[in-house]
């Protein structure tokens, strides 16, 4: 099956929904840290991060449906939206801890990475911890799911990271 | 004392759902006479391939990709409200077998047809379904013709056919849009009554329509047959179909007539061929030992962790065993229906949501708002298995805030009877 095939089968309704669900995300949350912190930095690295989550669920899926044999089912959106999930939980520690260190006399960039760093592999090795536990009982395409997520989480986590001390290290 | 109460109390509630919550105990104890196990939707999916035909006006020759394109939307649009957890609708050619084995009419042949291809499996009734892939979803106001005039009592279908009326500029696309509402009807009974909400610069206009043939009998056509009705004097004020008493056909018909309008004369099932459900197959036992080693090996990695504070960990501990238990308790006691492999990615997501609002306590507050917004989206937004789990999540984090103040509680209280 080609790939633009698979683009046959989603509907535009479907797309509009999806963008605007992560637009609203964004700008909520960019939005709740911007009041917080009064810098425009934390947004970029939200909208950045939220655009990377959609773009490698894409990718992932792809590369499942042409080289797995995999059909495209509605539960595949479960990666989407669990990745989703886990990146808002990274960037509110990330951000979190940013907005109450800033306020701070003695700010020191230094200690928002380390801290974001720490909190992301404690982070990484939960979700591998928990991926692999439950992979033990469920079957195949169960796993393929959960597997996927797990990718596609980890490498925005990461890549979150690495997006915050690029970004707020001229801070 | 009070301490120990409340120790007793917490407690009893963490093994008596916990007793609840563990697969096959429903078979220990007769709760109100009928087992309380889970109450599983596997059973009640149906998988259907069904291809659609769609009749379109050879006017619309031009513009037939873009409507077809809008076809699939509203389809989609239309089933996705109605709940139907998996849905793909594509453009389709069919064989000329399949074109063949349709009877078509003669008046039919000058439109132009084109073919979708619907898949749904779902849980939903299947009629429903039918009726929401096969309505365009159109609504005319209609002045019946001279033929109506004096019709005989054994002629009164007469009234019901849409080639005794004569169309109006009032369509669809002056409304609004179309408000259910379940109203009082005549003998005190209740029934929906779709009102017709004229859209915006419209509504002085339509009210000099309906005053111009007040006492006169006109027809509002919705899907292919035509509702009679006289306009009364109020009509200018709400103008109201009635769609009978049942709230499942009026659910139906609220989704039909406000999510557009499908750009076809007539919607046709060419073929309809049931298919093998795609469901993952997980029982209880398989969900409750993955999230008890997914939540014990969580615990296991905090402990060795030498920066963590193991009383915040027991308390993580606590906590997470009190919303497993809680939450698998009110699904089977409630007799919620479930998709089981849901729980799975709820389960995981719920894990790491309690752990960091465990482990980072500064931000907690962050988590727990930009979480919120999350499932709230997920609720809104999702398509297919997504607003459930997007409900599952809500919940979770509802009863994350209730399971966090009784772990409080509770370990103070244990604290106070150890000294």
């Amino acid at each position: 099956m080609e790939i633009i095939k698979y683009f046959e089968i989603i509907t535009t309704y479907q797309i509009n929904t999806t963008i605007i669900a992560i637009l609203i995300i964004t700008l909520l949350i960019s939005g709740l840290f911007f009041y917080y912190t009064n810098d425009i930095k934390p947004s970029a690295i939200i909208f950045l991060s939220a655009i990377l989550v959609p773009i490698l669920t894409g990718l992932f899926l792809l590369v499942l449906y042409s080289f797995f044999n995999i059909q495209p089912s509605e539960k595949h959106t479960l990666i989407l939206w669990s990745s989703l999930f886990i990146n808002t939980i990274n960037l509110s520690m990330l951000l979190g801890r940013y907005s109450k260190e800033i306020l701070k006399k003695d700010f020191d960039i230094d200690h928002v990475t380390k801290y974001h760093f720490t909190a992301t592999l404690n982070l990484f090795i939960t979700i591998l911890l928990i991926t692999f536990a439950i992979s033990v009982f469920v079957q195949i395409d169960m796993i393929l799911i959960l597997t996927t997520t797990l990718l596609v989480s980890s490498i925005v986590i990461w890549l979150n990271h690495l997006i915050a001390r690029l970004l707020l290290k001229d801070k | 004392m009070k301490s120990y109460i409340i120790v007793i109390l917490i407690s009893a509630l963490l093994i008596s759902t916990l007793f609840f919550a563990l697969p096959k105990t429903e078979v220990l104890v007769p709760f109100d006479e009928e087992r309380f196990d889970l109450n599983v939707k596997s059973d009640d999916y149906w998988k259907k391939e069904i291809i659609l035909e769609l009749s379109i006006l050879p006017k619309h020759r031009t513009f037939l990709d873009d409507k077809v394109d809008k076809s699939r939307n509203i389809l989609y649009k239309r089933l996705q409200k109605a709940g139907v957890e998996e849905i793909q609708v594509v453009s389709y050619k069919p064989t000329q077998e399949e074109i063949e084995s349709q009877i078509q009419p003669e008046e039919e042949e000058s439109f132009l047809k084109e073919y979708i291809k619907v898949i749904v499996q779902t849980t939903i009734d299947e009629n429903v379904v039918n009726q929401l892939i096969t309505s365009t979803g159109e609504i005319k106001i209609m002045e019946p013709k001279e033929i109506l005039d004096d019709l005989p009592d054994e002629e009164q279908l007469q009234l019901y056919m849409v080639e005794n009326y004569e169309e109006t500029k009032w369509d669809r696309s002056q409304f609004r849009n179309i408000l259910i509402r379940d109203l009082m009807a005549g003998e005190g009974g209740r029934s929906y009554f779709g009102i017709f909400k004229p859209g915006l610069g419209n509504r002085r206009e339509f009210n000099r329509f309906l005053r111009e043939r007040e006492g006169e009998m006109i027809g509002v056509l919705m899907d292919s047959f035509v509702i009679p009705m006289q306009v009364e004097p109020e009509m200018s004020n709400i103008f109201a179909v009635g769609l009978g008493p049942d709230e499942k056909e009026a659910k139906t018909q609220n989704i039909i007539l406000n999510t557009g309008v499908i750009p076809a004369s007539r919607i046709s099932i060419l073929s309809a061929e049931n298919k093998e459900t795609d469901i993952y197959e997980i029982d209880h036992i398989q969900v409750t030992l993955a999230i008890l080693i997914s939540i014990g090996s969580v615990i296991f990695f905090l402990y060795q962790r030498e920066k963590e504070e193991k009383e915040k960990i027991l308390q993580f501990a606590f906590s997470l065993l009190l919303i497993f238990s809680i939450s698998l308790t009110i699904l089977k006691i409630w007799k919620i229906p479930i998709d089981l492999f849901l729980l799975i990615p709820t389960g995981i997501l719920g894990t790491i949501f309690l752990k960091t609002m465990y482990t980072c306590t500064t931000e907690s507050r962050m988590i727990l708002i930009t979480s919120v917004i999350v499932a709230t989206l997920m609720v809104i937004f999702g398509t297919g298995y997504i607003p459930i789990m997007g409900s599952f999540m809500l919940f979770v984090i509802l009863l994350s805030f209730i399971t966090e103040i009784l772990t409080k509680v509770y370990f103070k209280h244990i604290k106070i009877i150890n000294s």
